[in-house]
């Protein structure tokens, strides 16, 4: 069952990659919310992964989208960040006997429609409103980059849900280990 | 002690999470030029006023030297304004029984306008030492004018900010200083080799050239920086080398570069109508 959520993580991982960095480059909802579905990876690590493991996938995926968009330390700092918020937002919304589960992941089909927009609002957030204050980089332009960043995270919590019920997902798929 | 790893251990989420958005910070300011600029203009800030806050606490400590010294310019300079009276009085009375020209110098003191200004940084250990002032472009400092004090030569402006300037320090190899023997006009040019913050070298002294141990040397006043009164240090040892196309000669400076506080920037008032002269007639 590990082996199968590794085999769609990475899967994942490369459509994501590939999609952000090529096709959402300079994509823009009214010139103004961007879009940056790659998170996602972030958001449906299993309830179980270790803290530290986690931490360091999201700094390397960072990396990764930092490279496309030349940034270098933007992306990887934002994810970082998510990552860690990620660890309390779990602690708060997730069930005790999922600490240790490995082979869910939160998803609409796993935790139900409410608590998945919720939980993907809340670090989609954090993300966007960290990389925009990171690319102002100037702290009286942090509430521009506070509506922005959470314009963007409506934009692309969005598109993240729908495509799970798109692509059936939502409906039918259950990664229940029992 | 092991309580001490059991709390890292605990922390060690929070560590690790710390650990690598400073590496991404770094990442950041090292590889996205605008963030990189922002960034070091507002550290650039920070130091700069750390700077001012030093200087200005050491203001205090060397206090009482400053005073000193400064009671003793007074002293001096009343001495010379006693004396300038007396030979104005005496100037007048020749003027006004014989009327003739007096010898004009266009190197007066009142062609000179100087700038007071505080040293907040200064280096003597380097190869290359530099002098910041608290004096900058608002206050007329411009780059290229010379820097004094009632010792002796300084320095020279390098680059100027609205109210700084950095300054090459006499104690820099890249400097060079015209000069003159006191004794007997005998033209030359004092450098730093980069070695003791108390000695320069004097170059360009003809084998011919009468020098002994003790003799004075002062700015030129060729290039009008420094006024010509304006003193560099005394003769410390003179080598004749038959090999050598020059003497090979070494100046105690006056300036105790370490002591650095207070500084006269000069802003020679003619230089550029000197300057401009002497162009075009070069060029003819």
């Amino acid at each position: 069952m590990v082996g199968s959520v590794i085999g769609r993580l990475v899967a994942l991982f490369f459509v994501l990659i590939l999609l952000q960095g090529i096709f959402l480059r300079n994509f823009a909802l009214f010139d103004y919310a961007l879009l940056y579905p790659y998170v996602a990876l972030i958001l449906i690590l299993p309830f179980g992964i270790r803290n530290m493991t986690a931490l360091f996938m999201s700094f390397f995926l960072g990396l990764i989208v930092d490279v496309f968009y030349d940034t270098l330390g933007m992306h990887a700092a934002a994810c970082v960040l998510m990552a860690f918020a990620r660890i309390y937002i779990l602690k708060l919304m997730s069930k005790e006997e999922q600490a240790d589960d490995l082979t869910t992941l939160p998803s609409v089909s796993s935790r139900g429609f409410q608590w998945f927009a919720l939980y993907a609002f809340i670090l989609v957030s954090v993300h966007h409103v960290g990389l925009f204050a990171l690319e102002y980089f100037n702290t009286r332009l942090f509430l521009s980059a506070l509506l922005r960043g959470v314009a963007s995270a409506t934009f692309t919590v969005t598109v993240i849900v729908s495509v799970q019920y798109i692509f059936g997902g939502a409906r039918k798929t259950r990664f229940r280990s029992s | 002690m092991q309580e001490l790893f059991a709390f890292i251990y605990r922390l060690r989420v929070l560590l690790v999470f710390v650990l690598l958005e400073v590496v991404c910070m770094l990442l950041i300011i090292n590889n996205n030029s605008y963030q990189k600029a922002v960034f070091f203009t507002s550290a650039n800030r920070a130091v700069g006023g750390m700077m001012q806050t030093t200087a200005d606490l050491e203001d205090y400590v060397t206090l009482k030297d400053d005073n000193d010294k400064l009671l003793a310019e007074n002293a001096t300079l009343r001495q010379q304004l006693l004396e300038y009276e007396k030979l104005s009085a005496l100037l007048q009375e020749q003027l006004d029984t014989t009327f003739q020209f007096q010898k004009d110098s266009l190197y007066d003191t009142s062609n000179y306008r100087f700038i007071p200004a505080n040293v907040i940084n200064n280096s003597t250990l380097k190869a290359k030492n530099h002098i910041t002032i608290d004096k900058g472009e608002q206050d007329g400092v411009k780059p290229g004018m010379g820097l004094i004090t009632s010792q002796g030569v300084v320095g020279q402006v390098k680059a100027t900010s609205n109210s700084f300037a950095t300054c090459y320090s006499l104690l820099n190899t890249n400097l060079k200083v015209s000069a003159k023997l006191t004794k007997n006009d005998a033209l030359c040019t004092v450098t730093w080799d980069g070695q003791n913050p108390a000695v320069g070298q004097v170059n360009y002294l003809a084998r011919h050239i009468d020098v002994a141990v003790g003799d004075t040397v002062g700015v030129s006043g060729y290039n009008a920086l420094y006024p010509p009164e304006v003193l560099i240090g005394t003769i410390k040892s003179v080598e004749n080398l038959s090999s050598e196309t020059f003497l090979k000669v070494e100046v105690e400076l006056f300036e105790d570069f370490s002591k650095l506080s207070f500084v006269y920037v000069v802003s020679p008032l003619f230089k550029d109508e000197k300057d401009s002269l002497e162009q075009v007639s070069l060029k003819e």
